[in-house]
């Protein structure tokens, strides 16, 4: 295939290649210069032949190439130079700007007795954008998939507390009427205008006033999970309740930029309820603050919510999320922290009586994410 | 032949040390990462036994494998082999990259080619240069399935009586990857590798 004639040496079949190639001597002379590397790297073969390759690419002058080709040379293997390590060891620029990614092979080959290296380039360019795309695409895919898992486990878990809030709350009113029902079966065996008769009266209206509250209740808890836990800006979350709270005379302290959380969309009640409780129990709050924190176990992240009001007694700081504290007035702390456990965040308040409230809401690593801000925000 | 005597297989040791040794060199030079190769234990292994190989060694199902086929004085396969989550690890570890996937795509293959390549190399190259044997060698080929899967295996009857095993383990950072070294050598070739170790130690 390699011929020598009178002008030198001629290697016609190697200049039909759509690769790179070239021949080394032990000395590193180049030999040859395949049509090919005339084309990727603008110079021409007679420009190059004869000249030492290390002298023309001094980067190829590393122990790390030399060493290894000379390892050839001694009688070892063909060499290879992967793309991933080596993306331009002879830089050959492309039209369209930028260098080929090359892959580079060097073989032992004799030339008239002599042993030479034939090093084989190939262009891997289109390849390796391929391959990152591929990438780019799989880890975007991924990313859905992760989401659409978590919108799964979500709603299943909606499904599950909106099952149970209902069988809790139906066994409630069932027992109330049951009691109602009793008081007014009563109420016809007994003389009207009697003594008892008006005690009854009273328990019969506390009995049907407790079951309205039981209903309205339910309105409350009807949206869980109707809508799909999605991620969510935090700052701007809390940013768009403030308008709707008297918040006169209060420094309300946001520090949450660039946080979004993973979260049933009523997570906005969950922040309005917070701050309500404040305003409505606080007794003398003047400063709210809402920042991040991840001092916490586990990898979780802590969104720390504090006022420097009256604080909860150590009594309550359990019970305030019991259903069975719900005070009919709002959302309540109960519906909060289910909401949250939806997507595995959960809620807790370790502040001092006296000294102020302070929930912390520790969100799971899955369940939040730093993004950087949007062009249009300041 | 059955096995061979402790010295013989002390100068093995030596040889394959040399060419562990010298590739680790250009696997730490070429990436900046601290990286150790363990002494490899050398055992031989009878053929008949692969299928204990498979059970014992490569417990993974699938494994990254480069393979480069030698001829010479004494002739076979040399291979280098990883579960492929090691050999996944590897790679993202040399180039530091810092995603999670297992999955070796065109991009990582050819890398781990290239670190097949350095390994073989020095290591072949040392057995050539102690013993003073001229080899000529096919290019690196890469290969990824079960144990079973791999061209050698099919063959059998083409394989020596034992297989060299040449087990290593690349410590990088504070990670510990595994991965093994196999000799395969054809009929007839043992006896003349051994032949050629007895001769040079008599040198």
């Amino acid at each position: 295939m390699i011929q020598e004639d009178s002008a030198g040496l001629s290697f016609s079949p190697l200049d039909m290649i759509p690769n790179g190639i070239l021949i080394l001597r032990l000395d590193f002379t180049i030999l040859y210069w395949n049509r090919c590397m005339e084309e990727w790297t603008g110079l021409s073969r007679d420009t190059v032949t004869g000249t030492n390759i290390l002298d023309r690419y001094p980067t190829l002058n590393s122990p790390t190439v030399v060493a290894r080709i000379r390892q050839l040379f001694e009688g070892g293997p063909a060499v290879i130079f992967s793309p991933l390590f080596h993306p331009h060891l002879i830089p050959c620029p492309l039209r369209s700007g930028g260098l080929r990614v090359e892959k580079i092979s060097c073989i032992p080959y004799y030339l008239a007795q002599e042993k030479c290296a034939l090093v084989v380039i190939e262009d891997v360019t289109d390849l390796t954008n391929q391959v990152k795309a591929y990438r780019q695409m799989k880890k975007v895919a991924e990313e859905q998939l992760d989401d659409l898992k978590k919108t799964r486990d979500a709603i299943y878990l909606a499904n599950k507390k909106l099952n149970l809030l209902n069988s809790i709350t139906r066994h409630d009113i069932m027992n109330k009427l049951t009691v109602l029902l009793g008081y007014l079966e009563l109420d016809s065996e007994i003389a009207p205008g009697s003594q008892d008769c008006g005690r009854y009266l009273g328990i019969e209206l506390e009995t049907a006033e407790a079951i309205r509250s039981q209903i309205q209740f339910t309105r409350y808890y009807q949206d869980i999970g109707i809508r799909s836990a999605l991620w969510q800006n935090i700052e701007e979350l809390v940013r768009t309740v403030l308008p709707s709270l008297d918040l006169k005379g209060i420094h309300m302290d946001i520090a949450l930029k660039g946080l979004e959380i993973y979260a049933d969309p009523l997570l906005q009640k969950v922040f309005y309820n917070l701050i309500e409780n404040s305003l409505r129990h606080g007794e003398h709050i003047s400063t709210i603050r809402i920042f991040a924190s991840d001092d916490t176990r586990d990898g979780d992240l802590g969104i720390i919510y504090e006022d420097d009001g009256a604080g909860v007694p150590d009594e309550a700081k359990e019970k305030i999320f019991k259903r069975e504290y719900y005070k009919n007035t709002g959302f309540g702390l109960f519906l909060s922290s289910e909401i949250l456990a939806i997507t595995n965040i959960r809620i807790r308040e370790t502040g001092t009586a006296g000294i102020g409230a302070r929930f912390e809401i520790l969100v799971p690593r899955s369940a939040f994410r730093w993004v950087a801000p949007a062009n249009n925000q300041v | 032949m059955r096995g061979l005597d402790e010295e013989t297989l002390d100068a093995i040791r030596e040889i394959v040390n040399i060419g562990v040794g010298r590739a680790a060199g250009q696997l730490q030079e070429m990436t900046g990462s601290h990286i150790r190769l363990r002494i490899p234990d050398i055992s031989l292994l009878p053929v008949s036994e692969i299928r204990k190989l498979e059970d014992t060694y490569f417990k993974a199902n699938i494994l990254s494998a480069v393979q480069l086929d030698f001829k010479g004085t004494f002739s076979g396969v040399s291979v280098v082999i990883f579960p492929q989550e090691s050999a996944a690890a590897l790679v993202m570890l040399l180039t530091g990259e810092n995603e999670n996937s297992p999955e070796m795509d065109a991009i990582r293959i050819e890398a781990l080619k290239e670190v097949g390549n350095i390994i073989m190399n020095a290591v072949m190259g040392s057995i050539a240069n102690v013993l003073s044997e001229q080899l000529t060698y096919s290019l690196p080929a890469y290969y990824e399935g079960p144990l079973s899967g791999m061209t050698w295996l099919e063959n059998k009857e083409m394989i020596d009586e034992y297989i060299m095993l040449a087990r290593t383990n690349f410590l990088l950072e504070s990670l510990n990857i595994e991965g093994d070294i196999l000799l395969v050598l054809e009929i007839g070739s043992l006896s003349r590798l051994v032949e050629s170790v007895q001769m040079a130690g008599s040198r």
